[in-house]
């Protein structure tokens, strides 16, 4: 090319450093965005390979039905391509931390002291910390940075089955102290698979010594392949050489499996055998005990009858008791009365009779002492005639005379005193009478009174025999309600224990049966030589590299878009500028091609330096960063890059040549034109009336500057178009961004809050009987602490989809209706609530985009027992975390065979606070029924510490906004600054402010700006909807919902940028110089 | 008492890299209120350079100018544009009309942001383009274009009009009318007018003729009997 060319090009670009910067920086941005994204890809697995390299990891992991003998593992030393041999075991087993249960994986290191060179050492730790083990019951566990365990060096964990067997049937001890942390290439993830014991995931894994095994033989063998290792084995030529192997494997396997199949299926009758004795036995020990049961019942029946026939009898015997004592006081009373009437009698008459009688008396005493005084007298006369005869002088006649007198006197006497004896008899007698007739009377009364005393005691006796016998009898009666009670109880509980037995004796023969089942089904045992792609963590992380693979698939093209739009805009107003000297040119006699060049030629510059530094920056930041944000979840040390020549240049090209093609279709316009028109001034741009004044109404609202806004905005089309565009993706990024953040943020509160609504579940011991698990049950709900608690059954599953497969959990409530208040089951679009049927199942979301599968759809599923049964969906439920199917318990029945039983209860509690959950836990631990208690609290934090990390995610893409706005406002303002300097200048001259004239530039930035936003909050969505579906993990769906806030947030820092830029460019736009308005129109 | 506009030794230096150039080199005259003044000279003479000054387009090396009384010469970027605003009307060679607005828009343009603007309808009417009111400047022909512009620069009711080779662009007939344009506005509204041209018959119709030559002034001459621009011939 002529140099004057070349220097004419360089003057321009120094000229035009302004417009030469946008078009390098939007082709710098879009060659790093997408290189850079693109080569974290090969970036992230190459790495991973390497660390897979330097441990050793496996390339076969064969497993068998089982296990491996000793001339198992030495026919597979002797395939060829085979370089090293690990013939290991490996266990899972659970064990506490706390009230937590945890599920470990359980590996074999092959030594004390592996040699890191030794083939036979595969999937070699990686020692974090503290020391290798040495001696027996020593072992290292993984080094958790996310969701500690809480287990640290020095720590002794007590490993036990978590099924019927007894842990020390595999290991020689069951207590292992921690002596290092590790990582190992067997586990590149916190997520381990799924287990068939405990919660169903694997927690962690630990590394023993092979010699604390003591199983008879080898659980799986390990294998590598001589000269795998030169090979990425995420690439096809790794397994162009391994699948040779593979197939030789499982030859191998086929003649060795043989053997064995007969000896496995005796094993297998034999413990069928023993379970339909140990159900036999069950059996008869069930009917025994219900009709001891029933005996003792019908006694108690026995009892009560003869209790109720007694207190009738006694109550006919009391009653004729009462009569009688009755009876014999109505007497006692007749008597009384009779008695009284008499004794009234008789007084009477007495009272009648004394006065007379006492009267009669007196009269006769009077008499008595009338006699009595005239004895007296006479007896004085007689004295007194003894004395007068005693007299001396006495004459005898006088003495004769004394002595007649003293005779006459005697005889006197004798005739009172004859009287005497006649009268006192008379009133001794009445006297008598008196006194009997008083004493008669004396004793009635006595009589009298002890009758009414006894009559007064039998009425008492009476009322108390009555009090008594009526107590005796209420109590009696008492008794019989008692026993009435209690018999109808013990039936009832009879019939409930007959039942519950009767439902375990069924439940344990249907699992006998299935267990039959099972044996006729049993597959030939057979090799399963599993490559990398049946291994967890090589596949999950491939995976993830895949995904950001989609991811580099969108940005680009976005970026690429608004690169050519750039470029065109900026080209375009360039090769105006330059119309005359195109024309000029073409005078002179350059042909097309050589005027074109210079434009091409300028476009190509500016992209190839973009193109180199966009690399440059891209395929080392992109890749790191990247890197980093899944190092959060992966366990692989520091990124090794890749050169990736190819994509380098793949993405050089296109853009250069988007920017190229740009640019010659800015010129190519003109090149049409004849010299003379191009060396005229083109004709301005036409002022056109725009759509929006034919709405007179609103035209006439607008100011003047908006009117001139309006015009020019509609006027420059690809303007338009680059800025509504790039604002848009500006605008798109950020709503991703927060978004991003706002469905992981909620993913927690919407799983733990508004699906699943209980606090904490408890799992059942897997042997825990039917009654005790009822036991349990009414225990917990007599406690206060629990709001609510219902029995479910939750089975560690699988769902299938051709060769991949989906660990799943099966919930089956045991009430329906209960079950709601749970777990909500609704669809996540319309919040609509979905129905358990008879015959269909509900599945989580995530699970059905993995499978693929939709409402009305069938698909595959077992119950962890491999055996694969059909299901119809019935509907779709919003979740998040985990794989859940959802079942009813008659539809359970249907296809399992197997009654629904209780294997947890979900509990919601009314306090839910840290220490109530401590003291909870650790109460019902203490049951050995229950082997596990989870509080969802705890897991939520957790989650939320693993997805919180995440939000690096958010920086880039704002970083990435920024510089998207930044370009493409930035050249929008340059093209119109220049296109415009002699309208700015004029209207400078005719007197606007500085602030004026930005304003009068701005107004269309900024309105530009604003219709991209707006274009860009729903370009986001769309975005952060893909993003979502890139970054999800396999068992997690992100929300994808978007804040509110996060829209306002976007369309502000959007604008914040569309102002940033103008702050930048007032000045250029205040150093136009006002004399530009003079110069001629070019 | 100085004069309506004063030039006191004016001068202006160019700094182009390494080379001064002089492009005034002490400019001394005075205008009076109300004067159609025509600045004639060479090519790279200066005239531009006076006028840009004038109009507060552009600062003095040295020198001192003053309008109405006031130093223009010392005033700050935000006082020129004040002084730009109120003071001054100015009319391009090359019209310099917004493409994307329409003749009253583009008066509009001017008027809005001035104190005391004439009514833009009578003044596109003074102007001869009523009709074309709602025309956008590429629907108009050069002399109309011009005519805009002149309606564009009065319609802010200023104190100078200042018009650098208003005619220029324009062929005879189109370039006399609105010459005639000019020289009613001056004489109708009192407005001083200052014309640069080429073309000395034009001198004839200023109050005022300025010379200039290699940045000084060659001649003032005041012309006691000015024609009217019908009668010019050139
Ligand atoms: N921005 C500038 N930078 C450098 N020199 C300038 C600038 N503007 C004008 N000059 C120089 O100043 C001198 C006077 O220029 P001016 O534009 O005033 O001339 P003029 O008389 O208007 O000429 P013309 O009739 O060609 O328009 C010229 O020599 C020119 O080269
Ligand atoms: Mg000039």
């Amino acid at each position: 090319m002529p140099s004057s060319l070349w220097k004419d090009t360089l003057r321009e670009i120094k000229k035009t450093l302004g417009r030469f910067f946008s078009i390098f920086a939007i082709v710098a941005i879009g060659v790093a965005f997408f290189a850079g994204v693109k080569a974290s890809v090969p970036d992230m697995k190459y790495t991973a390979d390497a660390y897979f390299d330097e441990y050793n990891l496996l390339d076969f992991r064969i497993v068998s039905t089982v296990g491996f003998t000793k001339e198992d593992v030495q026919a597979i030393r002797e395939v060829k391509g085979v370089e090293g041999v690990d013939a290991t075991y490996t266990m899972e087993a659970l064990t506490m931390v706390g009230p937590q249960q945890l599920t470990l994986k359980v590996h074999a290191l092959p030594e004390a002291d592996p040699r890191a060179d030794d083939p036979d050492y595969i999937n070699q730790a990686n020692l974090q910390e503290g020391r290798m083990p040495r001696t027996s019951g020593e072992c290292l566990i993984e080094k958790n940075d996310i969701g500690d365990s809480g287990l640290k060096i020095g720590d002794t964990i007590v490993l036990s089955s978590g099924t019927n067997t007894d842990i020390s049937e595999s290991l020689k001890t069951k207590e292992y102290t921690i002596v290092g942390t590790t990582f190992n290439p067997n586990y590149l993830s916190y997520e381990k698979g799924s287990s068939s014991i405990g919660s169903g995931k694997i927690d962690n894994y630990i590394m023993i010594l092979k010699d604390d095994f003591k199983s008879e033989y080898y659980t799986e063998v390990n294998v590598t392949v001589k000269g795998a290792k030169d090979y990425n084995s995420y690439e096809e030529a790794y397994f162009e050489i391994t699948d040779k192997v593979k197939t030789a494997l499982e030859d191998v396997g086929a003649d060795r499996s043989e053997f064995r199949f007969e000896e496995i299926k005796k094993l297998a009758n034999e413990k069928y055998e023993e379970g339909l004795a140990e159900y036999e036995d069950g059996k008869k020990l069930y009917e025994e005990e219900i009709t001891k049961a029933k005996d003792a019942l019908e006694d108690a029946k026995i009892k009560l009858a003869v209790g109720e026939n007694t207190l009738q009898i006694e109550k006919k015997n009391y009653e004729v008791k009462m009569a009688e004592g009755k009876q014999q006081l109505e007497t006692a009373k007749a008597q009384l009365a009779s008695g009284q009437q008499i004794y009234q009698n008789i007084k009477k008459e007495f009272d009648e009779r004394k006065p007379q009688l006492e009267e009669q008396l007196t009269k006769l005493e009077g008499q008595l002492d009338t006699i009595k005084e005239q004895v007296q007298r006479i007896d004085e006369q007689i004295a007194q005639t003894k004395q007068q005869l005693e007299q001396p002088g006495l004459t005898d006649l006088e003495k004769e005379l004394l002595n007649q007198r003293l005779t006459s006197l005697q005889q006197q006497k004798d005739v009172a005193e004859a009287a005497l004896p006649m009268i006192e008899p008379t009133i001794s007698a009445i006297r008598s009478q008196l006194e009997n007739t008083q004493s008669q009377l004396q004793m009635m009364e006595e009589y009298l009174r002890i009758l009414q005393q006894q009559i007064d005691e039998g009425e008492r006796e009476l009322e108390e025999g009555k009090k008594t016998a009526e107590l005796q009898f209420a109590l009696a009666e008492q008794e019989l309600i008692d026993g009435r009670a209690s018999l109808i109880s013990g039936q009832m509980e009879l019939a409930k224990q007959e039942k519950k037995g009767l439902e375990e004796l069924e439940l344990a023969e249907e699992k006998l049966e299935k267990a039959k089942r099972d044996i006729e089904e049993l597959p030939q045992p057979q090799w399963y030589v599993l490559d990398r792609h049946s291994h967890y963590s090589y596949m999950d992380y491939g995976s993830v590299a895949d995904r950001m693979d989609g991811i580099s698939k969108v940005f680009p093209l976005f970026f690429f878009l608004v690169a050519a739009l750039v470029c065109l805009t900026t080209m375009t107003r360039m090769v105006e500028e330059q119309r005359s000297m195109i024309g000029t040119m073409k005078a002179l006699g350059y042909g097309k091609a050589a005027i074109a060049f210079k434009y091409v030629f300028y476009a190509f510059v500016a992209s190839v330096l973009g193109s180199i530094v966009g690399c440059a920056i891209g395929m080392t930041l992109f890749p790191t960063v990247i890197f980093n944000a899944w190092a959060l979840m992966y366990t692989i040390p520091h990124i090794k890059f890749v050169m990736q020549p190819v994509l380098a240049f793949t993405a050089s090209f296109i853009v250069i040549g988007i920017t190229m093609a740009a640019a010659y279709a800015a010129v190519y316009k003109e090149l049409m034109e004849v010299p003379s028109q191009l060396m005229r001034p083109k004709a301005p741009k036409v002022g056109k009336k725009i759509l929006l004044e034919r709405i007179t109404v609103l035209w006439s609202r607008f100011s003047f500057i908006q009117k001139v806004t309006a015009r020019n905005i509609f006027r420059y089309k690809k303007r338009f178009l680059m800025t509504v565009i790039g604002i848009s993706g500006c605008t798109a990024l950020l709503v991703a961004g927060f978004g991003i953040q706002d469905s992981i943020g909620e993913v927690v509160s919407r799983q733990y809050g508004d699906i699943m609504q209980y606090d904490l579940s408890v799992m059942f011991d897997k042997d825990a009987s039917l009654s005790q698990k009822e036991e349990i049950m009414d225990a917990l709900a007599k406690d206060g602490r629990f709001e609510a608690l219902m029995g479910v059954g939750q089975y560690n599953g699988n769902a299938y989809d051709g060769s991949e497969t989906e660990a799943i959990t099966i919930v089956v409530p045991s009430d329906i209706e209960a079950f709601k208040q749970f777990v909500s089951l609704h669809t996540r679009i319309g919040q609509k609530e979905q129905e358990l049927s008879g015959d269909s199942v509900l599945i989580s979301e995530k699970l059905s985009m993995n499978l693929n599968v939709s409402k009305g759809d069938t698909m595959i599923i077992d119950d962890g027992d491999g055996i694969q049964r059909e299901v119809k969906v019935g509907g779709i439920v919003e979740n998040y975390i985990g794989h859940y199917v959802y079942m009813a318990p008659g539809y359970y029945k249907d296809i399992f065979h197997v009654r629904q039983v209780d294997t947890a209860l979900l509990a919601k509690l009314n306090d839910a606070a840290p220490e109530v959950e401590v003291t909870l836990g650790n109460e019902l631990m203490k049951d050995e029924q229950i082997t596990s208690v989870t509080f969802y609290s705890g897991i939520a934090e957790s989650f939320q510490d693993t997805i919180a990390s995440l939000s690096f995610v958010v920086v880039v893409l704002i970083i990435a906004a920024g510089m998207l706005a930044f370009v493409v406002l930035y050249n929008l303002t340059n093209v119109n600054i220049s296109e415009r300097v002699r309208e700015i200048a004029t209207i400078k001259v005719l007197g606007f402010y500085d602030k004026e004239v930005s304003a009068y530039v701005y107004r269309e930035n900024i309105f530009l700006t604003m219709i991209g936003a707006f274009c860009g909050l729903f370009l986001g969505i769309g975005l952060h909807q893909l993003i979502m579906n890139l970054a999800e993990l396999e068992s997690v769906m992100f929300g994808r919902n978007i804040a509110l806030l996060s829209f306002v947030l976007s369309f502000l820092i959007t604008m914040l940028f569309s102002i940033i830029v103008n702050l930048v460019m007032y000045r250029k736009l205040k150093e136009v110089p006002m004399v530009e308005s003079l110069k001629s129109v070019e | 008492m100085p004069s309506y506009i004063e030039f006191q030794n004016v001068k202006k230096i160019y700094h182009m890299g390494e080379v001064d150039i002089e492009a005034l080199s002490g400019v001394d005259f005075s205008i009076d209120k109300g004067e159609f003044v025509v600045i004639a000279g060479a090519s790279g003479a200066g005239k531009s350079t006076i006028l840009n000054i004038l109009g507060g387009m552009d600062s003095v090396s040295s020198g001192k100018i003053y309008v109405d009384g006031n130093e223009i010469s010392s005033y700050n970027a935000r006082q020129l544009t004040t002084y730009r605003r109120y003071d001054i009307g100015f009319v391009f060679q090359f019209y310099n009309l917004v493409q994307n607005l329409t003749v009253q828009e583009n008066v509009e343009l001017a008027t809005q942001i001035c104190k005391d603007p004439l009514d833009i309808v009578e003044t596109i009417r003074a102007v001869g383009l009523e009709d074309r009111m709602h025309n956008f400047p590429a629907q108009l022909s050069g002399g109309e274009q011009q005519r805009v512009a002149i309606a564009r620069a009065i319609a802010k009711n200023p104190k100078i009009l200042l018009c650098d080779e208003p005619t220029g662009a324009l062929d005879y007939h189109t370039g006399k009318a609105v010459l005639k344009l000019l020289q009613d506005t001056c004489r109708n509204q009192g407005v001083s007018v200052i014309v640069i041209t080429h073309n000395l018959a034009l001198t004839a119709m200023g109050d005022k003729v300025i010379k200039v030559r290699n940045g000084k002034i060659e001649s003032v001459t005041v012309n006691e009997d000015p024609l009217p621009v019908e009668r010019i011939e050139y």
